[in-house]
């Protein structure tokens, strides 16, 4: 009975792993594909046939076959942990994703709270691995990391919690649930997104801090290339480096998958009972979370990047007020309403 | 505040403006060149590798000048007025052997300043792009479409084409060296007879040599003959001049038949008035020595295991032989006689009778 | 551990100068950064030891010559002079033609040698198209300092485009070796006229949609105005040129100042800065400047593409050998990055005697230091990509 359960929790701990796994190396592929289309390019196209699908594949086998090299000086064992502390964060918060109906890692009460919570281990291991490769790019990389990782978690916890306010739970799936059926209008989905105007800003907010959050364009001031040449990780290199890149692409899709989740219906249909069902549901969720990824790639190849003191400026200045002000304003319209 | 606010419309403005742009071209096709499967079609007049067309070459040495870096090296040899090389295509009479047209692509900048001044338009870009080399050597493209024994043999008859013209002009000039030579050869012969048959062997030149010094090669030589086997050097020589060509093997026979042949000399070689005297007395020893060598000169390499054998008193001769053209040069016993011997060295007597001795 | 580490400790003489600029804060919180010369964003080689207190750059010193190929000693070590026209192709590899352009200019002068109408026409055009080139590169490195990847590679379709109709021009995309002095080395493949004349015509709409895409956006505005503000005065006393001193607002552009070739035959404007987004003499000023001047660049090329004759050898007046005469002479252009300027000295003999390139960029790096002080280290980068060096031109 205890094994059985024990290997139940392990399967169930295996599918997030699995499915961060292919969607890792097929989101770096589809990165560089989205990248070559927007730039007239064509991407890589060479390994594997059909638009060279299998080039993630290829790059893992080179990075599994590279030197691991440490720089001299640099604090071994921080060195070595920070990447894993880091895809160790990203896939923890995995657990509490309702990835359909009938597929939750571990169905908290404090989903959320759970959630935010051990993103911000990521800061951590950022802060870790810069300061351990002993390398002043690094460090400011890591520097940088910290500062905006930190900023911008404020006005992410903001944007989740008028979603919160709104849901009444903190419970994902329970969230996920309320907005099942097509009720909004009469035709809509009853997303949250659709429930509530504020909601629409809350979302922008949400979008902008996660965006923050993951180190994309326009807030990739931790590893600015043409800054910092790669930020704290220009000592990385081999599968560490890998391990570094899979922890953010998952990230990326945690992050966006959260915002499916809180504003876009889960794993609910949009046609209401249409294509419904477990499966479905993951297939929607899916869908919804890796939408939200394309758009994150989309701005990544269109805009520059900000400067460190306007990203500041911006969080502080700008969302910051501009999320509490909508926090009380969401507030009072589900009073009123 | 409504300046935030119209900022902040005018970020969202743009920002949807630029991804409204990079949607669009997300759409369009791509630029993109699959290289290795597809090839672009490259002008006429690209320029990715030079050729040289050495058929048409009349080496003139104009490309040569022409490069700025100096990546273009010829080396040639003016052919025998027998030898017709024929003409280029547009008819220009060649006269020379291209014996190397080396081409450095490693060092080449491509700037096509070498294409122009050909005056046969032999030399030019082709659009051949996909040349790299493990080994930067194997940048260097020979052009050249001789093989080394064309080379050398070609290399051989301009030399002695030169020898003779050199010869027949400095006839009046000889005279006075017979007396020296004598001299020369006992006192040098004392040393470093066996260097000296082998230098002189190799180079095998003729007496003319000292005055006209028509080539490195045969400068030391033309020394070390008149040290100690003068006399019958020169008788060798001569025979080499018209005939050995062909034959190298013959050589080392025929150097009985120098003796006699020196007044052969006489008459057709300048060089060989100088000797006369020397060549009676020694006859004997003459045979043995090296002088077969010197004929051989441009032949020797094939020669040298023959000559030992034929010659009785060869054993020092034979590692002299090898040596040909350029080794003669550093053979320091040969110089040293050669250079100094000649006003040094009284004693002639000895130089002949060491050769006579090993007999 | 940051302590222990030798590279920590502040240089010596770093410490002085530190000292005297920055009174705030001490020594200590100052770190000496080395930008380059492997760095994404010092467009090359250039090395840059950047004193920082925080982000915050108090101090620059340019460390250059990583990229010296003895330029003028090869001009003087030719056998002849047509020989040093490859060279000047690597002086700027970004804008050969406009260096070979300076350089025969200079050479005809000294030579005292006339150029066919049509070869005029023909040089102004490529020196132009390869203006458009050039500043097609800076602002795209540019936008891709500063983050923005995508503009960088529609740009450089565009600029393929133009290395295409040269490689058909000239036989080669990047060094081309195409002028010669007195003419050309070769006549311009027969479609030259129509192919330049299309490009332009396809070209004016990117300007528009490089004007959208990055010129306005809002991100890519806050992140050039006001920063590396170069004050026209400053400008002058470090004798920048070129795109850098007209960013100030100074309006000097030798194709009208001091006209050379035919330049004074065609109608132009001469785009300078106006602080439209910031102050004046800002980066994006600097870089509007260069957007502005590919448009200018087209109207001169469909002029001379109008005016230029058909009919004509470009190659009559190319001496077959060149032979010097005694003499001395400054020739100067404009070339992509300002003033470039060739002086040449000639004894008799077949090769000059002394060429002294002019380098724009090598002058124009010279106010970094100046400008960027007190700005942060991203500014730095954008300043930089702002100034537009071409290391080989810094180095020579
Ligand atoms: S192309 Fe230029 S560098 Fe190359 S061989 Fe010819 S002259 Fe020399
Ligand atoms: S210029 Fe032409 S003909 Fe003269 S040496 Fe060179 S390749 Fe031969």
């Amino acid at each position: 009975m205890i094994t059985e359960s024990i290997l139940l929790l392990l399967l169930f701990a295996l599918i997030p792993l699995i499915i961060i796994l292919i969607y890792a190396l097929f989101a770096i592929w589809g990165e560089r594909k989205v990248a070559g289309f927007i730039q007239d390019r064509l991407g890589p196209m060479r390994v594997g046939g059909w638009h060279g699908w299998a080039q993630s594949f290829a790059d893992l086998l080179k990075l599994i076959q590279k030197e691991d090299i440490i720089p001299a000086n640099a604090d071994r064992f921080l060195f070595r942990l920070a990447p894993f502390i880091m895809f160790a964060a990203s896939y923890a918060a995995f657990a509490v994703l309702p990835f359909s109906s009938s597929f939750i890692g571990s169905n908290l009460d404090i989903g959320v709270f759970f959630l935010l919570a051990i993103t911000s281990l990521l800061s951590i291991s950022v802060i870790m691995g810069g300061w351990a490769s002993n390398n002043k790019w690094s460090l400011f990389g890591a520097m940088r990391s910290a500062a905006q990782m930190v900023s911008y978690e404020v006005p992410t916890i903001m944007s989740v919690l008028s979603v919160i306010v709104v849901a009444g739970s903190l419970n994902l799936m329970t969230v996920t649930e309320m907005q099942s059926g097509n009720d909004t209008l009469g035709f809509l989905p009853n997303w949250l997104i659709l429930q509530n105007p504020f909601l629409i800003i809350a979302f922008v907010i949400f979008f902008i801090s996660i965006l923050a959050e993951a180190h994309r364009v326009p807030f990739d001031l931790p590893e600015s290339e043409s800054e910092l040449v790669a930020g704290f990780q220009t000592e990385y290199s081999g599968m560490r480096w890998a391990m570094f890149m899979l922890a953010e692409y998952a990230d990326m899709l945690l992050l966006s998958l959260l915002g499916a989740v809180l504003f876009f219906g889960g794993w609910n249909s949009p046609f209401g009972d249409f294509m419904a069902g477990p499966a479905w549901g993951f297939f929607w969720f899916m869908l919804k979370g890796l939408l939200l990824v394309f758009v994150m790639m989309w701005i990544r190849w269109t805009l520059p990047r900000y400067r460190v003191d306007q990203l500041m400026y911006l969080c502080w200045s700008i969302l910051i007020p501009l999320s509490f002000l909508n926090f009380v304003l969401i507030a009072l319209w589900e009073m009123i309403f | 505040m409504r300046n935030i606010v119209k900022k902040g419309w005018s970020t969202f403005r743009t920002i949807f403006t630029g991804m409204g742009i990079t949607i669009r071209h997300f759409f369009s096709p791509a630029v993109t060149l699959q290289y290795p499967d597809e090839r672009e079609e490259l002008p006429k007049i690209a320029r990715s590798k030079l050729f040289v067309n050495i058929d048409d070459c009349i080496a003139c040495d104009q490309c040569v000048r022409a490069c700025p870096v100096n990546c273009i090296e010829i080396d040639t040899v003016k052919a025998t007025a027998d030898v017709d090389l024929g003409r280029t295509s547009d008819g220009k009479q060649k006269r020379m052997w291209v014996t190397r047209f080396d081409i450095d692509m490693a060092k080449c900048m491509y700037c096509d300043l070498c294409t122009f001044p050909c005056p046969t338009e032999c030399i030019y870009m082709i659009q051949d792009y996909e040349y790299s080399e493990y080994d930067r050597n194997n940048l260097v493209y020979n052009f050249s479409n001789l093989s080394p024994e064309k080379i050398e043999e070609v290399t051989r008859k301009a030399e002695e084409d030169k020898l003779q013209k050199e010869q027949q002009a400095e006839t009046e000039t000889v005279t006075t060296k017979p007396g020296k030579t004598a001299k020369q050869t006992g006192s040098s012969s004392a040393k470093s007879i066996p260097g000296a048959k082998a230098t002189s062997g190799a180079k095998s030149i003729p007496g003319a040599k000292p005055k006209t010094v028509p080539g490195a090669k045969s400068i030391p030589g033309a020394k070390p003959k008149t040290v100690p086997g003068a006399k019958t050097i020169p008788g060798a020589k001569p025979k080499t001049v018209p005939g050995a060509k062909s034959v190298p093997g013959s050589k080392p026979k025929t150097v009985p038949g120098a003796k006699t042949i020196p007044g052969s000399k006489l008459k057709t070689v300048p060089g060989a008035k100088s000797v006369p005297g020397a060549k009676t007395r020694t006859v004997p020893g003459a045979k043995t020595i090296p002088g077969a060598k010197p004929k051989t000169v441009p032949g020797a390499k094939t020669i040298p295991g023959a000559k030992p054998k034929a010659v009785p008193g060869a054993k020092t001769i034979p590692g002299s032989k090898p040596k040909t053209i350029p080794d003669a040069k550093q053979i320091p016993g040969a110089k040293a006689k050669t250079k100094s011997g000649v006003k040094k060295v009284p004693g002639g007597g000895k130089g002949s009778q060491k050769p006579n001795s090993e007999e | 551990m940051y302590r222990k580490h030798p590279t920590w400790e502040l240089p010596q003489k770093t410490d002085a100068v530190m000292i005297e600029i920055n009174t705030k804060g001490t020594d200590e919180r100052k770190m000496v950064i080395n930008m380059g010369p492997q760095h994404p964003s010092t467009h090359g080689v250039l090395r840059l030891a950047v004193t920082l207190d925080g982000e915050v750059v108090t101090d620059v010193e340019c460390h250059i010559g990583y990229l010296h190929r003895c330029f003028e000693k090869y001009a003087e070590k030719m056998d002849n002079f047509p020989a040093v026209i490859p060279y000047t192709d690597r002086i700027d590899y970004v804008s050969a033609m406009n260096q070979e352009h300076g350089f025969v200019i200079a050479a005809e002068r000294l030579l005292e040698i006339e150029v066919p109408e049509r070869v005029e026409y023909i040089r102004v055009i490529v020196a132009e198209m390869q203006r458009i080139a050039s500043h097609l590169l800076a602002i795209g490195t540019f936008g891709l300092d500063l983050g923005a990847f995508s503009p960088f590679l529609y740009l450089f379709t565009e600029r393929e485009k133009i290395l295409d109709i040269f490689e058909r021009t000239s036989g080669a995309r990047l060094l081309y070796n195409y002028m010669a002095i007195g003419g050309l080395m070769r006549e311009p493949h027969p479609e030259f006229k129509s192919e330049t004349a299309a490009f332009v015509k396809q070209f004016r709409p990117k300007i528009q949609e490089l004007q959208d895409l990055l010129s306005y956006n809002s991100i890519f505005v806050k992140r050039t105005a006001h920063i590396g503000v170069l004050p026209a005065k400053v400008a002058l006393n470090y004798a920048s040129s070129g795109p850098v001193l007209r960013g100030s607002g100074v309006k000097w552009d030798l194709r009208k100042d001091d006209p050379y070739s035919i330049y004074d035959r065609f109608e132009f404007d001469i785009p300078v800065g106006s602080g439209e987004m910031g102050t004046l003499g800002d980066c994006w000023d600097r870089y509007i400047v260069r957007v502005l001047e590919m448009e200018e660049s087209c109207k001169i090329i469909e002029q001379a593409l109008d005016a230029m004759p058909d009919e004509g050898d470009v190659l009559q007046n190319v001496p077959k050998r060149v032979r010097t005469k005694p003499g001395e002479l400054y020739a100067r252009t404009e070339s992509p990055r300002g003033e470039l300027g060739y002086y040449l000295i000639a004894d008799k003999g077949n090769s000059p005697f002394r060429v002294k390139a002019r380098a724009p960029s090598f002058v124009n790096l010279s106010v970094l230091p100046v400008i960027s002080k007190g700005s942060l280290l991203s500014d730095l980068v954008a300043i930089l990509g702002s100034i537009d060096i071409v290391l080989g031109e810094v180095d020579r």
